[in-house]
């Protein structure tokens, strides 16, 4: 509780307590002592002036309330105390209830003159009670006085001594500014490490940032938002702030010498969040129409001071909000022309309204010439144009308003932001990577056909290929291809085709091609940004020897051209001997739960036989996974299990050993679930997936190897 | 302090040149160059509802992106491609995020030329 009452006469409101405290002990004083020479009629105007005074306990209950509701029970106290004091026409205390309403109203923006208020609101109930024929004693008189006479003076010492206290804290909190953490940022800075001084502003949110970080170096810590509100007001004063701040940053980087202040790098778009924040609370408060417009050269990396930058945008926002309230629109283009990078950007911000203030309607319009109008605007509008002013100055820059009648006003400033150049955060270096350079050359005097309607791809595929020794050929259409390569004079090894072009995509120019050229004549390798299952299948179908995902990859290229060329009847190949059917599956590196020596072996060895049985049973299971898909989705278990037989019945027989264990013991299951025919829990879709899962890639492995043998 | 690539994976695009700068320089260089045009030209098709172009244009510009490393909008635009396909056009929320994407892309591509620049 004492901590508590300390913290708030500390604070800007003490002066406020301490004031009203002195009304209310003058009228208790009063009441309490000389009860006896009141009269009856005049108990009325005791009353009334002691509720004045206690009303003044509002203020402090105030900073607990929103602004607008602590206005409005002013307001209304303000007009019963008209009525009421109107009533006895008692002229004194109609004064004082006229003044305390006005006084706490003062008090938002003028701290001290409000202090004065509630002296002179003091005085005048001693008036009243004059007026109201009440005897004094001279004990009592002087006892009043120097109630009054002590409150005055302590807002003279607490004047005096705040002031002192802000000149100390420049000097010498500065330096032991949140000790804590300075420390360790001295002794990071010692180390070497870079000391950020924004880092203390980061951690508080706009609107108030910066105030609201200087405040808490200072230790005006608070988190009620009417309260920094005030403080804001306080703090924002002509150049209070700003000297404030700047003799921060120098007593930082005095007696931190290792520190440097550092420019960080940051996106425009971050300023352009704070900004729009603020505009979207004016939307919420009046009907304003603001629109924030960015081109695309502003929204840089940045040297500078986000902000001292938002600051700015966000004082000259409030400049226009409140001076005018007949404001209809409100636009802040942000752009920059210049785009060198490595140089500084130009960022010209403009602020346009179409309003007009509300004394130009009202008054005699001021002369035209707008400087000196404005001028004039600079010294009166107070710290928010001020302020954003010398921020400005700050960033070397200056801020110019042109202002029109019949156009409008528009705020300019441009400031020259460094584009920030050093990423190497990015993890790469940005250098060849000679670890993976020994494939240039390893495709010399290679013909390859590419083809693919995307230039930039084609690009790209030609400028790798021809470091690798290889001759390109582009081609940007299906048909144009199969032209070339059906009918043209060159000989290709290999072509790249992408499936998706205008015309004749890529599997209908496979399908056209393979009619002259087998796999093993001209392998064609499908490019394709989509991965999906039915695609790779397609693919294959289609004639393909194999299919990638973009972007292109060299050296996976050429892995896999170097392992084509050996299988190939192109005559490129002459000097590399065929493969042996051992070599050419060993090749496909089949995965674990195939056994094709087994299978083998089962056929006694008989290798065109296992190959025309691997065929029809590849054909077999396309029709049946359709089967078997179209049973799952009605739930029919028993014909899904009848054709799950079918898949177990060959699987064996090609050497799919895994996938038979599996079939074998889900068919088993199956039956138990089907003989139980309340068993309702049996999950279709999963056990679908499943299935289709094991199977598909069965058929990827099984198709693998018959391409093997036919080689 | 210094600001990561948030679009452009550059390592995988070392990966897929072979660790060559000069390729990954030039597709860069490439692709910034003629971008903008060809985003412009699909922006076009939007705004004409041409939901054939717009399918055509959004896949193509999907596969020169993965060429530059920025697969997170390559596969934004293959959605917006589908999308397409299926005869739909593309929302006003779709174009706001795609447009995030490109001044993000942009920006990363100046800023690896410019490092780039500053190196050889």
């Amino acid at each position: 509780m004492y901590e508590k009452f300390k913290d708030l006469l500390e604070e800007d409101f003490g002066i406020v307590y301490i004031s009203a405290m002195y009304n209310v002990l003058n009228l208790l004083f009063v009441m309490v002592l000389v009860p006896t020479q009141v009269k009856q009629s005049q108990w009325m105007v005791l009353v009334i002036l002691s509720l004045l005074s206690l009303s003044l306990l509002g203020v402090p209950i105030a900073k607990f309330l929103s602004k607008q509701v602590f206005v409005l029970l002013a307001g209304v106290a303000a007009m019963f105390l008209w009525a009421i004091v109107s009533y006895f026409e008692q002229s004194a205390a109609f004064i004082v209830g006229m003044l305390l309403p006005f006084a706490t109203l003062l008090n938002f923006r003028y701290k001290y003159k409000t202090g004065m208020f509630y002296i002179l609101s003091g005085i005048f109930v001693q008036l009243a009670l004059l007026a109201s024929q009440v005897k004094l004693t001279t004990q009592d008189i002087a006892l009043s006085c120097v109630l009054g006479l002590g409150c005055a003076l302590y807002l003279l010492v607490d004047r005096y001594w705040r002031e002192k206290i802000r000149r100390h804290t420049q000097e010498v909190k500065v330096i032991s500014l949140e000790m804590e953490k300075a420390k360790a940022k001295i002794a990071a800075a010692e180390k070497g490490f870079e000391f950020f001084l924004g880092r203390f502003v980061l951690q508080f949110k706009e609107p108030v940032s910066v105030m609201m970080g200087i405040n808490n170096i200072l230790q005006f810590n608070d988190t009620n938002p009417m309260r920094l509100d005030f403080m804001r007001r306080q703090f924002l004063t002509g150049q209070y702030l700003l000297s404030e701040f700047d003799q921060l940053v120098t007593g930082i980087t005095q007696h931190l010498p290792n520190t440097r202040i550092l420019s960080e790098p940051f996106n425009l778009d971050e300023v352009l969040v704070v900004v729009e924040n603020r505009l979207s609370l004016a939307r919420n408060e009046s009907d304003l129409q603001c629109e924030v417009i960015f081109n695309n050269n502003a929204k840089q990396i940045v040297l500078g001071d986000k902000f001292r930058l938002s600051q700015v945008m966000l004082s000259l926002i409030d400049v226009v909000i409140e001076e005018y309230d007949s404001l209809s629109e409100l636009n802040i283009t942000m752009s920059a022309d210049s785009l060198k990078l490595g140089d500084h950007v130009e960022l010209k911000v403009t602020i346009f309204h179409n309003g007009q203030r509300e004394d130009e309607i009202s008054n005699e319009k001021p002369d035209k010439l707008s400087t000196q109008y404005f001028e004039k605007m600079f010294e009166s509008l107070g710290y928010d144009l001020n302020f954003a002013t010398l921020m400005i100055e700050q960033m070397e820059s200056t801020l110019s308003i042109s202002h029109d009648d019949a156009q409008g006003t528009y705020y300019n400033f441009v400031l020259f932001m460094p584009v920030a150049e050093d990423f190497t955060e990015t993890g790469v270096d940005l250098v060849d990577q000679d670890v993976q350079k020994n494939w240039y050359g390893e495709l010399l005097d290679i013909r390859i056909l590419v083809v693919d309607d995307n230039k930039e791809a084609c690009f790209v595929i030609k400028e790798l290929l021809e470091l690798a020794g290889a001759i390109v050929n582009i081609e940007h259409t299906g048909d144009a291809a199969v032209k070339t390569v059906l009918e043209g004079e060159t000989r290709f090894d290999c072509v790249i085709m992408d499936l998706q072009m205008p015309n004749m995509n890529g599997l209908e120019a496979t399908k056209a091609i393979r009619e002259k050229y087998s796999k093993f004549d001209l392998p064609i390798i499908g490019l394709s940004i989509n991965g999906i299952e039915n695609q790779l299948l397609a693919c294959l179908d289609a004639g393909m020897n194999k299919f990638s995902i973009k972007p292109f990859n060299i050296i996976d290229f050429i892995d896999f051209f170097q392992n084509a060329l050996k299988n190939s009847n192109n005559p490129i190949n002459k000097k590399l001997s065929p493969l042996s059917d051992e070599e050419a599956l060993r090749m496909i590196k089949l995965p674990d739960g195939y056994d094709v020596d087994l299978a083998l072996a089962n056929l006694g060895g008989d290798k065109e036989l296992y190959r025309s049985i691997l065929d029809a049973t590849l054909d077999e299971w396309h029709i049946n996974i359709h089967q078997l898909q179209s049973a799952l989705k009605r739930n029919d278990i028993h014909y899904a299990r009848h054709v799950l037989s079918r898949f177990a019945n060959n699987a064996l027989m090609v050497g799919a050993v895994e996938l038979d264990n599996y079939l074998r013991q889900l068919i088993f299951s199956l039956s138990l679930r089907s003989l139980d025919q309340d068993n309702e829990d049996i999950n279709v879709l999963s056990l679908s997936v499943e299935i289709e899962d094991q199977i598909w890639q069965s058929i990827r492995v099984l198709k693998s190897i018959a391409d093997a043998l036919k080689r | 302090m210094l600001e990561q690539l948030r679009l452009i994976d550059l390592q995988e695009v070392y990966d897929c040149f072979g660790g060559n700068v000069v390729v990954v320089r030039k597709t860069i260089t490439r692709v910034n160059e003629h971008f903008p045009a060809q985003w412009q030209e699909l922006l076009e098709s939007i705004e004409s509802q041409n939901t054939q172009q717009i399918d055509v244009l959004a896949h193509r510009l999907a596969g020169t992106l993965l060429m530059v490393g920025a697969s997170g909008f390559s596969s934004y635009l293959r959605k917006m491609s589908h999308f397409a396909r299926d005869g739909n056009v593309p929302t006003v929320e779709m174009m706001k995020d795609s447009e995030r994407y490109y001044d993000t892309l942009i920006r990363e591509m100046n800023l690896i030329l410019t490092k780039l620049d500053d190196q050889h």
